[in-house]
């Protein structure tokens, strides 16, 4: 039985405010297997984007990890000296950022720009090691080679997007995290760009945490699903179990606000009404109890503990398992 | 059903049910702003120190009426009449010819204040006014009115001040704040402009245009309002260079010689030859100078945070 | 084309806009890039009617020209009967009493500076409706409408202080106040989160049942445009290449483009993508000549014919144009 590549175990972020500690992130656990693809869905807010800054050790000055721990190859993110989360990052792990297409620095040519990625992270290759990465790099990534010259303004979005994976690629990582990687795209665009990111990632046995607010892109894509609402799991799965039966009433409200383009339209009345902001976990129960038609006193006073629908399927709710 | 306290947010506002009267809202502006500014450390010391200084403005009419030969201009003790250091009657000491130095520091408070504040004022309303149109119309109004900011901010302000007094001889001290005004404008006109420029287009913009609001409500209750956080700000840095440049001129001495002004007690030192003799009259308006200067761009800089409710400090967001 | 036997209450004919990038004050007229070419649609009364497209398809263009932001080069754009190209003075204010427009960005579109009371009482002060006793009850009024209840708590907040949806209702409250006949939607959802979202639909459809107004949505989204719209534009680079009911269009698509929308869609359930039907995995170099826009793309171009010139738009039956030599 292989470890999983990635296991975090109750994972808490916080951020140092003036009236103390907000938990950003709260106990969050979950595996990322070798190959295979995470999901990690809420709403913004919900503080997916700091789970994957975390892993990364890339949060805001103010912000630090509480407690927990995150299990990658055999070392602790949490706990590994600064020097070796740098000779980590990017050769081992490394991310897509959200809006990362216009992160390019407009003055460099692409090709430098991945050259320069290469060079940080494995100072010892030869410039003609490093040419042919880059090429083989854009061939991966289907950007034809003429275009290597070329500034990013002369690239579509799309196509930008495309050289910010195929920088996230440049070392041969184990993990990726892609934070929102086709938010700013158009439908075809994201399509094609899933589908790459789906083909290398088999290809190249790469595990992935999949961070976004859509829910069809990470259907489309993902293996396991982990549904987040103010800084907590309320439902983790592999996909199919969760958007068949999701037991989370929080998923239930994202999988029946999917607009789907079946012959009758969407089902508008049974809508539960999330009308409140999203943010740090608030003190005390439930984080969705204040939205749920169900709740009771008890979801108020306290967060369920994990209810497990299935071996691989679990949820955090007082009423899981009844039927809605 | 929503609970308001779960928004991030302003501390300071509450729900309120009453009708709202258009007097108390400008209040309860105001007070949330002064508990953001109050946190501001910069601010609190800035506003101190104006404090004192605004003391010092308002205290000068005491030295005269306690006594007459304490006023700055005209009272001569009948016993001293050279430069003396401190003493009980005179805590600064007197200068040249006797006058008492603190009652004409005290002035100089006064003078400073009024130069400062009415020169920046002009050049703000004038500059805010230029740079929003400017930036608005765009197009040939843009070019010409920022190719007449380029010419005016070119020419040296100091030096052409200096030609005209020359020329027309002492001037009256109203004379030399609307000339420093009429010269400082550019900067501002300038700075507001590209604020303008880049909030042409925004969608609230667009939004005001689609309502059907004419261009002058446009300018005038959205684009000043976000333009207002720069122009204070730009207003207290010509508060610094009006009382500066006004300093300089009295110091050369084509400042207006029935006023006085810590510029004008400078030149006396120096014309007097007491430059390096006498520190207790040197000493007091320069670092007077200094420290004003100084407490209006402090409060200019907290002013910012107040006027704009995004840069306030709000609890972060995830 | 109407199917009410009256005439449409906004009507787009040949409208042309053409934007000039480069500096002209170099004398070299930068390359033109055409937003929308020759589009020609109408819109009837109390219908939703979709626009859809990518972006850099012309969409939003199309609306800016709607309200006036901008002047079409060529063609007209009749609002009720009347042509609105250039208002100015009181017809314009007129005019802005009847067409409102939602923007796609809620943190955007309102002014930071002003209270959700004073955003949603400009238009009434702008058209000096009321008094400041009515004009608060009618913005109360507005903000329930927007569901955001109580409005009274809403009255003194500041943009930042709520979520992207609450704003995106203050918008909806502000552009309804004045009972408009004709709404434009530009893409209100795109920056909201997928259960947002879904309430500013059903918010949309509701506005339409009580007040009746005409709503011209614009979007990406099929999903969107099929759930929300009567009818449907599909909008590719400034030209209509498609237009009918919702269902039947998304539902048996005919032009290859609207088939390439459908086929991205994303469908959970089967991971391996099956490929695109119309779509071409290279694009083919573009003729200098007219074509088809479609063409360097198309997998279902006819040779020789799609390169040569431009389809024009053809009526299907009596609800179904398609702009397309396969047809």
């Amino acid at each position: 039985m292989t470890t999983a590549l990635l296991e975090v175990d109750n994972l808490s972020i916080g951020y140092r405010t003036t009236t103390g500690i907000n938990l950003a992130v709260d106990g969050v656990s979950f595996s990322v297997e070798r190959g295979g693809s995470l999901g990690l869905v809420g709403e913004s807010g919900c503080g997916k984007t700091t789970i994957g800054m975390g892993l990364m050790r890339l949060l805001a000055s103010n912000a630090r990890i509480v407690s927990g721990q995150a299990r990658f190859e055999g070392e602790d993110l949490t706990t590994v000296s600064e020097e070796r989360m740098r000779q980590i990052r990017w050769r081992r792990i490394s991310m897509i950022f959200q809006a990362a297409m216009n992160a390019l620095n407009p003055v460099h040519r692409v090709q430098d720009q991945i050259a320069e990625a290469i060079i940080t992270h494995e100072p010892g290759l030869s410039s003609h090691a490093v040419a042919h990465r880059t090429r083989s790099l854009f061939e991966l990534v289907k950007i034809p080679e003429e275009r290597l010259q070329d500034y990013p303004h002369q690239f579509s979005g799309g196509m930008r997007q495309r050289v910010i994976i195929a920088m996230a690629l440049a070392c041969n990582p184990s993990l990726i995290i892609a934070d929102e990687p086709t938010t700013a795209l158009d439908v075809i665009v994201q399509n094609q760009i899933l589908h790459a990111i789906g083909t290398f990632q088999k290809e190249m046995n790469i595990g992935m945490i999949f961070i976004s607010h859509d829910l069809a892109v990470v259907a489309d894509v993902c293996t396991h699903i982990g549904v987040m609402h103010a800084g907590s799991l309320v439902e983790y799965g592999q996909r199919h179990e969760v958007l068949d039966c999701p037991g989370h009433p929080y998923t239930r409200m994202l999988v029946n606000s999917l607009l789907t383009l079946s012959d009758e339209p969407a089902d508008l009345s049974s809508l539960i009404c999330p009308n409140g902001t999203n943010g740090p976990a608030m003190s005390g129960g439930c984080p969705v109890h204040a939205m749920c038609q169900n709740a009771t006193a008890a979801c108020r006073r306290e967060q369920a503990d994990w209810v497990a629908l299935s071996p691989t399927h679990r949820v955090r709710c007082q009423h899981a398992g009844e039927q809605p | 059903m929503p609970n308001p306290s779960t928004f991030s947010g302003n501390p300071g506002s509450r729900p309120r049910t009453s009708a709202v009267r258009q007097r108390s809202r400008w209040v309860e502006r105001f007070l949330d702003g002064w508990s953001v500014y109050r946190k501001n450390t910069i601010g609190r010391i800035g506003l101190t120190l104006l404090g004192l200084f605004g003391l010092m403005a308002a205290a000068s009419y005491i030295p005269q009426w306690v006594n007459p030969i304490y006023h700055p201009m005209t009272g001569v003790d009948p016993l001293i009449s050279h430069s003396t250091g401190p003493s009980l009657q005179h805590w600064l000491g007197t200068d040249y010819i006797g006058r008492d130095i603190f009652s004409q520091l005290l002035a100089g408070a006064r003078v400073a204040f009024m130069v400062g504040i009415s020169s920046a004022l002009i050049s703000i309303l004038f500059g805010t006014t230029i740079g929003m149109v400017a930036g608005y119309a765009g197009r040939r109004t843009d070019v010409v009115l920022m190719r007449l900011a380029d010419m005016i901010m070119v020419m040296p302000t100091l030096l052409v001040v200096l030609i005209l007094s020359a020329l027309f001889g002492q001037l009256n001290i109203w004379v030399i704040v609307v000339m420093i005004a009429l010269f400082r404008w550019p900067g501002v006109a300038r700075v507001i402009r590209s604020q303008t420029l880049s909030l042409r287009h925004r969608p609230f913009i667009e939004a005001a245009r689609v309502s059907g609001a004419s261009h002058l409500r446009i300018i005038f209750r959205h684009i000043l309002p976000n333009v207002m956080p720069l122009a204070l700000l730009y207003m207290t840095f010509r508060v610094t260079s009006a009382i500066i440049i006004e300093a300089a001129l009295a110091f050369l001495g084509f400042g207006d010689p029935g006023t006085v002004s810590w510029g004008m007690m400078l030149q006396w030192v120096w014309k007097t030859g007491h430059m390096f003799q006498a520190p207790y009259w040197l000493l007091p308006p320069g670092i007077c100078i200094s420290l004003i200067t100084m407490a209006f761009y402090m409060t200019g800089r907290a002013m910012d945070d107040v006027l704009d409710p995004r840069l306030r400090k709000e609890e972060t967001q995830v | 084309m109407n199917t009410h036997g009256s005439s449409p209450i906004l009507s787009m004919t040949d409208v042309t806009k053409t934007y000039r990038s480069g500096d002209s004050l170099f004398g070299t007229s930068g390359s033109r890039i055409v937003a929308l070419d020759h589009i020609s649609l109408d819109i009837n009364a109390g219908e939703i009617f979709g626009l859809v497209g990518e972006s850099g398809s012309g969409k939003t263009t199309a609306s800016r020209l709607i309200v006036g932001l901008e002047s079409p080069d060529d063609g007209r754009i009749q609002f009720d009967g009347k042509d609105i190209v250039g208002l100015k003075g009181r017809a314009r204010r007129e005019f802005t009493k009847q067409v409102q427009v939602i923007f796609q960005d809620p943190y955007q579109s309102l002014n930071a500076h002003f209270s959700i009371f004073d955003t949603v009482c400009e238009p009434l002060v702008i058209h000096g409706v009321g008094d400041r006793a009515s004009r608060r009850i009618r913005v109360c009024e507005a903000l329930e409408t927007a569901e955001l209840t109580p409005p009274e708590v809403y009255l003194n907040r500041y943009p930042h202080q709520l979520s992207g949806g609450q704003r995106q209702r203050v918008a909806i409250a502000r552009a309804m106040i004045l009972e408009p006949r004709f709404l434009i939607a530009d893409e209100p959802t795109s920056m909201l989160d997928a259960s947002i979202s879904f309430q500013i639909f059903r918010l949309l459809h509701r506005l339409r049942e009580t007040f009746g107004v005409t709503m011209l949505f614009i979007t990406h989204s099929l999903a969107a445009a099929r759930n929300l719209c009567d009818r449907v534009g599909v909008i590719y680079r400034g030209r209509l290449v498609e237009q009918g009911t919702a269902r039947e269009t998304i539902m048996h698509p005919r032009h290859p483009y609207t088939k390439a929308l459908l086929d991205a869609h994303p469908r959970f359930g089967c991971s391996n993508h099956h490929g695109y039907d119309t779509l071409l995995d290279v694009e083919r170099p573009r003729p200098k000549n007219d074509h088809c826009l479609f063409y360097p793309r198309c997998r279902l171009a006819i040779n020789n014919t799609c390169n040569l010139q431009a389809p024009k738009l053809k009526n299907l039956d009596a609800a179904h144009r398609v702009s397309c030599f396969l047809y």
